[in-house]
């Protein structure tokens, strides 16, 4: 079960075998990628906390690396740290893109030492640098299958953009680990509502660190880790039974390593941690991973069984009269297809666009309406800004702070719905689209038990019946198939979050527009209005970003989608030449080589169906 | 007879004009009569004692801080208990011994013994019914000033945020200054890094109890539960948070001092035999052996060839010494970096590296000494904010009255050239704005009269206060441990100058001989005058030299009668 990757490279490299025996390179250049996720298994672990509850340290232990990231200095990471696999150690500065061209400058491999200039508060204030993140590589035996730790900035300091830094990593990350500590405090109310906040970005779960048990004496630390599971049941409702949560010490493993003692270990509660790590939490991912990447799988085996059959099928025609006839059939299947590519394919595929644009403008209206600066959205806000009319204007100024937070957030989370509200249609669409194109009216019941895998008496069966509706077997194969492997490349990694995007746009504007504490309007209704105003302003920001994220994500699926279509079509065209040559060569082959090539295509075909057996068992598992 | 201008008396004077007449004038107008209400209970405010809060985040330690200066376990702490209620330390006698009074929220107050405290710990429902608790006990400190435990913020239990908002925000006027109890200067406890809640917090103290933009004098910062810091040296590491505390809480407090209540606590009562074995255990010899030790409090107590003590010995000493196990290790680790082996010179600098010492020493010299200053200034600020906030008001309504005056005529004028009479309606809407705008001259008249008067309460106010701050804040720099421009005799001179010794003209002039007072002053004058100086201390030049000329004033008018 914790071997899912091992399966799916085990299909991988026997599929590839096969497609290469028969010479299908196109075939393999497609699994290829699909393969290549499952063996690079990036799992995102995106550490978070408040700050100096020890973040750097706990993953400076769980990496068995002391020095890696800096912990001593004030509030020591500012910025978002990646840590991944590498030959070498390296240090990398990546570059947020540039506000009007929207170019990034290309990253920057810097010393160390160098390090403070980019990633403290001090050295690089309100990041005038324009840091995006710091990508730090490792040859650590952990990181190499895949694991890819992220370091926040600390949330709850005197940085508030730290805040919405931290949140961005939310919705991309496979597991988030919170970190509170056994020196400091139990879990405070603000910890609870940035888990809240989380929680409403992230579907993952959230992993409790609570770090220093060193510091604090036993019974102490166990009374916090108490109290803290009572207030995460009481406030975010997760009952302690299904609270993940390790109390650990940094201290401790960092000993542990040096002593190789596995005492130390077991003390440090990093034993249990990695145990969960290692055999729970980074499988859970791989098994998601095999499975989306055994779909795909499964409608490549797919085409392949149709291909074989088809040759079986070829091959077993004894009579040249026979053949003649089958040749003349086939020729009049591709110009069947032909006609159908020019047609029915044709006007489809149109129908998908008119549908898709209709779609596109209807979400685009949507983020519009509903993201309006004069919407419903802010003007709760602004109703609960004029109740503060009586307020000083400090207060009215710290409480315009807060609901510019949680503008930020539930723009966020509107717009996030809208963007998945609109991933999801253009999906059915796909899907619908393609059914259209696979089905015929033709197709009886007897016709479709075709498509099921028995070699022997498929073949016998299709002997006797080959119709015309052998192409729409074809077209029902291929756009059947295509529902999983095309959709999968088409969909995977473009479920776009615009919460993020949104979280990097708001982030640079409370830093601009309201870090100025000294607000001492002694003119409240002018100060209001100022207020106001930016709220309005950052609204329309928002909206305008949205809108834009939508349309790029829009153009990138339209292209996907129509190159999509055309690659299918293609293949099946290619796949039927080929089954005319081999008519073609079967008329002119001896017996004994016709023989010899039967029994080839029926071990493939043979073949071909164990290893989808081998898929689905993967698949129920 | 002319009266001192700077004595008590002339301050009282002002504050009884302010609950007495001042609530009427407010209460003369509609828009400003609701400001009227924070001013009855000025004169209770100045004559009732002088009252430190110590108050942050939970989990900070405020109450175990709060024990180390008064010197007795008084305040509750330990693992899970968390302070629920606002507790008030006072000087009391004998019979208060081992007793607490509870002052309910909606019953007579009562008296109870020491062993049911534990009812009013944590989300306890007692607490939730208590306004305050009063401990006693006959500790020197609390003769200086009152001292005030709060709960913590950023606490889940909610109501403990209410409580403390109750307490400090200046929203609940009424209900606090009913208790007399407003806090006059607070010791703000921050954990090694401060937090945006808890620049919050000190704002809208500072905003209740001095002039804007005036010097923190009122507040003192201390960094506290730092024994856990890893760095090669923690006091060190301390001092350094503490200094980036400071630079983040510029003109929020005072001064940040890192202290440990926990090593105080240690080195003020715990016994030789302590401090012996302390001594044992920090000089082990292998150094294998020592990070084992110190490794966690389990591995303290596991047997450990390296150590002379034997596991049981080490057992017992833990519980024989009630000590977070983080401050004993730092103190083994400190004793050993330093390589103290001395128990008497361990016990004196683990006291001496505590930090409490210095903190009392701050407390004496910036709140206690002042302490008169600093409860005139609060009153006279509670004082003038409600005139400041209804001059405002009335300014705009004056304004917003006099535009609405200024359209009627051309709205007569309008109806004018149209009464007929064959239509009364148009003759009678132009008798109703006429009569209008009778109404609104009068309106104008009212809300400018009050305006004056209320300009006038207000600037005689402010004055007062204003030059009351600059006592403060020239004290404030005077206070300075370096860079402090004058000799030690002037020091004392000028800080005689601005009230230190009391705010009455013979005190402030207390240091200078009786018999030739306006030589001492004009001498004063002249040494001050000379001085070349730094900007910053150019105003504490310009303070003194005000100060002078009003004394010398007021000796010459006092003489000539």
């Amino acid at each position: 079960m914790a071997d899912a990757r091992g399966k799916i490279k085990e299909i991988y490299v026997k599929a590839a075998m096969l497609l290469e025996r028969m010479e299908d390179s196109e075939r393999l250049a497609d699994l290829r990628p699909v393969y290549n996720r499952v063996e690079m298994g990036i799992f995102r672990l995106v550490v978070m906390g408040e700050i100096k509850k020890g973040k750097s340290s706990f993953i400076n232990a769980l990496l068995g690396e002391p020095e890696l990231l800096p912990t001593a200095s004030d509030i020591a990471t500012s910025k978002v740290y990646k840590i991944l696999y590498g030959p070498e150690k390296k240090t990398k500065v990546f570059f947020l893109p540039d506000v009007d061209t929207g170019k990034r400058e290309p990253p920057l491999t810097v010393s160390p030492a160098q390090l403070a200039e980019y990633g403290t508060e001090a050295r690089n204030p309100g990041n005038e640098k324009r840091v995006d993140f710091i990508g730090v590589e490792l040859p650590n035996s952990m990181l190499r299958s895949g694991l890819v730790i992220v370091d926040t900035p600390g949330v709850g300091g005197l940085f508030r953009e730290h805040r919405d830094i931290t949140l961005r990593y939310a919705p991309n990350a496979d597991a988030v680990f919170f970190v509170v500590d056994s020196v400091e405090s139990v879990i405070s109310r603000p910890e609870i509502e940035f888990l809240k906040e989380l929680l409403k970005m992230s579907s993952q779960r959230v992993v409790f660190i609570q770090s220093k048990i060193d510091a604090a004496d036993e019974e102490t630390w166990k009374a916090w880790q108490a109290r803290n599971q009572k207030i995460i049941a009481e406030e975010i409702g997760l009952p302690i039974d299904r609270q993940l949560y390790f109390p650990v010490s940094a201290e401790i493993k960092v000993m542990a390593d040096a002593e190789k003692s596995g005492e130390l270990l077991d003390e440090s509660g990093y034993l249990d941690l990695l145990n969960y790590l290692n055999h729970q939490l980074i499988p859970r991912k791989e098994k998601a991973l095999a499975k989306d990447a055994a779909a795909v799988f499964r409608a490549c085996l797919a085409e392949i069984a149709e291909v074989q059959k088809r040759s079986v099928n070829v091959l077993q025609q004894n009579t040249r009269e026979a053949l003649a006839d089958m040749q003349q059939r086939l020729a009049e299947k591709k110009k069947q297809m032909i006609e159908w590519r020019s047609t029915t394919f044709q006007t489809e595929i149109q129908s998908f666009n008119h549908q898709f644009q209709d779609l596109r403008r209807n979400t685009r209206n949507r983020l519009q309406e509903e993201l309006d600066p004069n919407g419903l959205l802010i003007s709760g806000m602004i109703d609960k800004i004029k109740q503060d009319d009586s307020a000083p204007a400090k207060v009215i100024a710290e409480n315009v702070k807060q609901y510019q937070q949680e503008l930020l957030a539930q723009t966020g989370v509107k717009a996030n719905d809208i963007h998945r509200a609109f991933v999801g249609a253009f999906k059915t669409a796909l899907e619908q689209t393609i059914q259209r194109m696979g089905a015929t009216q033709e197709i009886s019941v007897a016709n479709s038990e075709d498509i099921t895998f028995d070699p022997s008496d498929t073949i016998i069966r299709q002997n006797l019946d080959m119709h015309f509706s052998g192409f729409d077997n074809t077209k029902n194969t291929y756009f059947g198939g295509m529902a999983g492997a095309a959709i999968a490349n088409v969909i995977v990694g473009l479920i776009f979050p615009p919460a993020a995007l949104i979280a990097a746009v708001g982030g640079g504007l409370i830093a601009g527009s309201l870090a100025n504490r000294d607000t001492k309007a002694r003119n409240k209704l002018s100060a209001l209005d100022r207020l106001k105003g930016i709220l309005l302003g950052l609204q329309q920001q928002l909206m305008r970003h949205s809108v834009n994220a939508m349309d790029d994500l829009a153009v990138t699926l339209e292209r996907e989608s129509s190159a999509a279509f055309k690659k299918i079509a293609d293949r099946m065209q290619s796949d039927l030449e080929k089954e005319i040559a081999e008519v073609q060569e079967t008329a002119t082959a001896t017996k004994q080589e016709t023989a010899e090539r039967l029994k080839r295509s029926m071990e493939t075909l043979d073949e071909t169906s164990r290893l989808i057996a081998d898929v689905e068992i993967l698949l129920k598992a | 007879m002319v009266t001192d201008p700077f004595s008590y008396d002339a301050v009282r004077q002002t504050l009884e004009r302010f609950s007495e007449t001042v609530p009427e004038i407010l209460c003369s107008h509609p828009a400003t009569s609701k400001y009227s209400t924070g001013l009855y209970n000025l004169l209770d405010q100045v004559d009732s004692p002088f009252t430190v809060a110590v108050t942050g985040q939970m989990r900070v330690g405020k109450s175990t801080l709060l024990n180390a200066l008064i010197g007795e376990d008084l305040a509750i702490t330990g693992v899970n208990e968390t302070t629920a209620t606002i507790n008030w330390f006072k000087h009391g006698g004998e019979e208060l011994d081992g007793k607490f009074k509870v002052v309910w929220k909606d019953r007579p107050e009562e008296i109870f013994s020491m062993e049911c405290i534990r009812d009013w710990i944590g989300d306890s429902e007692k607490a939730a019914q208590t306004r305050y608790i009063e401990f006693f006990s006959t500790s020197k400190l609390l003769k200086e000033a009152n001292f005030i435990d709060t709960p913590g913020t950023r606490s889940v239990i909610e109501s403990h945020e209410e409580t403390i908002n109750e307490f400090l925000a200046q929203r609940c006027e009424k209900e606090s200054m009913r208790q007399g109890g407003r806090a006059d200067a607070i010791i703000y406890v921050f954990p090694v890094v401060a937090r945006e809640s808890d620049q919050n917090r000190l704002d809208s103290f500072g905003e209740g109890t001095r002039i804007p933009g005036s010097s923190p004098f009122n507040s003192i910062g201390v960094v506290h539960k730092w024994d856990h810091l890893m760095a090669d040296s923690p006091f060190e590491e301390a001092a350094n948070k503490a200094a980036t505390v400071a630079e983040a809480m510029k003109g929020l407090v005072c001064s940040v001092i890192p202290v440990s209540a926990p090593l105080y606590i240690a080195s003020e009562r715990f016994d030789d035999s302590f401090w012996d074995k302390v001594v044992i255990l920090s000089s082990i010899v292998d150094d294998a052996g020592f990070k084992k030790l110190v490794l966690n409090d389990r591995f303290f107590e596991k047997e450990n060839t390296a150590c002379t003590l034997t596991a049981e010995d080490r057992q017992q000493f833990r519980s024989d010494y009630t000590l977070p196990w983080v401050s004993l290790r730092l103190i083994l680790k400190e004793l050993r970096r330093k390589g103290i082996s001395e128990p008497d010179a361990a016990r004196d600098y683990i006291r001496e590296s505590s930090g409490i010492l210095r903190l009392k020493h701050e407390l004496e010299q910036r709140f206690f000494s002042r302490s008169r200053l600093i409860k005139i200034l609060g009153c006279l600020n509670r004082a003038w904010e409600p005139c400041e906030q209804a001059s405002g008001i009335l300014r705009g309504e004056k304004v917003k009255l006099v535009s609405e005056l200024a359209q009627l005529p051309s709205y007569l004028e309008y109806l004018e050239a149209r009464i007929t009479d064959n239509d009364p309606t148009v003759q009678r809407l132009h008798d109703f704005i006429r009569e209008f705008q009778h109404v609104l001259r009068d309106r104008v008249k009212n809300t400018a009269g009050v305006l004056t008067k209320i300009d006038h309460e207000r600037l005689a106010a402010s004055d007062l206060r204003d030059q009351i701050d600059a006592d403060l804040a020239c004290l404030d720099m005077l206070a300075r441990s370096d860079g402090v421009p004058f000799e030690p005799g002037m020091i004392n001179r000028l800080r005689a100058l601005f009230g230190f010794y009391g705010p009455e003209w013979s005190q402030r002039c207390s240091l200078f001989p009786q018999e030739n007072l306006e030589d001492g002053l004009k001498q004063l004058l002249d040494d001050i005058a000379n001085h070349s100086l730094a900007r910053e201390w150019k105003k504490v030049q310009d303070h003194a030299s005000s100060r002078i000329e009003q004394l010398l004033n007021y000796i010459e008018q006092i003489r000539g009668i």
